[in-house]
């Protein structure tokens, strides 16, 4: 799934993941994740910027280490971001109607 | 991991003296346990030689591509090699200039790649190992073409061209062999980001 394509830039995976703002919002490093799912730093870098796709194995030992299921961290579309999912989500009248 | 000084190679030469005196005497069982330590020890240096971060220049994809070339430098130096008179002034300056490229190759390549195609399975997770093996079968091709090459020269030997020696050529393509892997993936190798080593 890596790789570079005919002009030069580097091929994007066909796999979508949340894994930078999950870390984030768990306030994860980089090294301390790798540690626990058992890779290198590297390659949490190469996920997060979507230049690799994890085998299944790794996916799910991602998911088991954060507690969510598959469908939250992985998706084969874009993610909507989770700011405006949480908006909706808290708002009862989304077309601004009482 | 700290850069091999006098003082160091001279104490750790000590250090193997002692250990080969202490296995001497030692029952079958204290032999075994002395193994451990020093493969345990092995792994630790080893890790420590992958994980130490790369100096800047290394970390820039022309400089890496560059320094990828320098496998063929034994090959083309070989060949070159070959059709000069043995021990004559060029041929010795040809085949120098070889070596060096070798000697660069063997340092440079590997801590570009971080011993990336050197290492155990064991030391790499699926995506290194993943490139290690679009590497070494690029590798295979870039090997393909050298004995190709050698092969051409050796049909072509008489009727088209006269090869003075066969030495500096077939240690050439043995040492571009040698070469081979670490270039392939140095060429290959995907830009890190700056904080990926954070």
């Amino acid at each position: 799934m890596t790789g570079k394509d005919k002009r030069g830039t580097r091929k994007k995976t066909a796999v979508y993941n949340r894994l930078a703002v999950l870390r984030a919002e768990r306030g994860v490093s980089r090294a301390d994740l790798a540690a626990a799912v058992g890779v290198n730093p590297q390659t949490i870098g190469f996920l997060e910027r979507g230049d690799y796709g994890p085998s299944a194995e790794l996916a799910l030992r991602i998911c088991e280490y954060f507690g969510l299921p598959f469908e939250a961290v992985f998706s084969l579309r874009p993610f909507t971001p989770m700011s405006s999912q949480l908006y909706r989500s808290a708002d009862p009248h989304p077309g601004g109607q009482p | 991991m700290t850069e091999p000084t006098a003082g160091g190679l001279r104490s750790r030469l000590q250090h193997h003296r002692e250990v080969l005196a202490a296995a001497k005497d030692a029952t079958p069982q204290e032999r075994r346990a002395i193994l451990d330590a020093i493969r345990a020890d092995q792994d630790d240096r080893r890790r420590a030689r992958r994980t130490r971060p790369l100096p800047r220049w290394l970390t820039r994809p022309g400089a890496r591509r560059a320094l990828a070339a320098v496998a063929v430098v034994p090959f083309a130096c070989g060949t070159v090699g070959a059709y000069l008179a043995p021990e004559s002034l060029p041929a010795l300056a040809v085949q120098g200039v070889g070596l060096v490229g070798l000697a660069a190759g063997l340092t440079l390549l590997r801590r570009a790649t971080r011993l990336l195609t050197e290492v155990p399975d064991g030391d790499l997770d699926e995506r290194e190992l993943g490139e290690r093996d679009r590497a070494l079968g690029a590798a295979y091709v870039l090997l393909f073409c050298c004995v190709g090459v050698l092969a051409l020269a050796a049909l072509a030997d008489g009727p088209l061209l006269d090869v003075r020696a066969w030495e500096p050529m077939v240690l050439g393509t043995l040492f571009t062999a040698l070469l081979l892997p670490s270039a392939a993936a140095a060429w290959r190798w995907s830009d890190p980001d700056e904080d990926d080593d954070l």
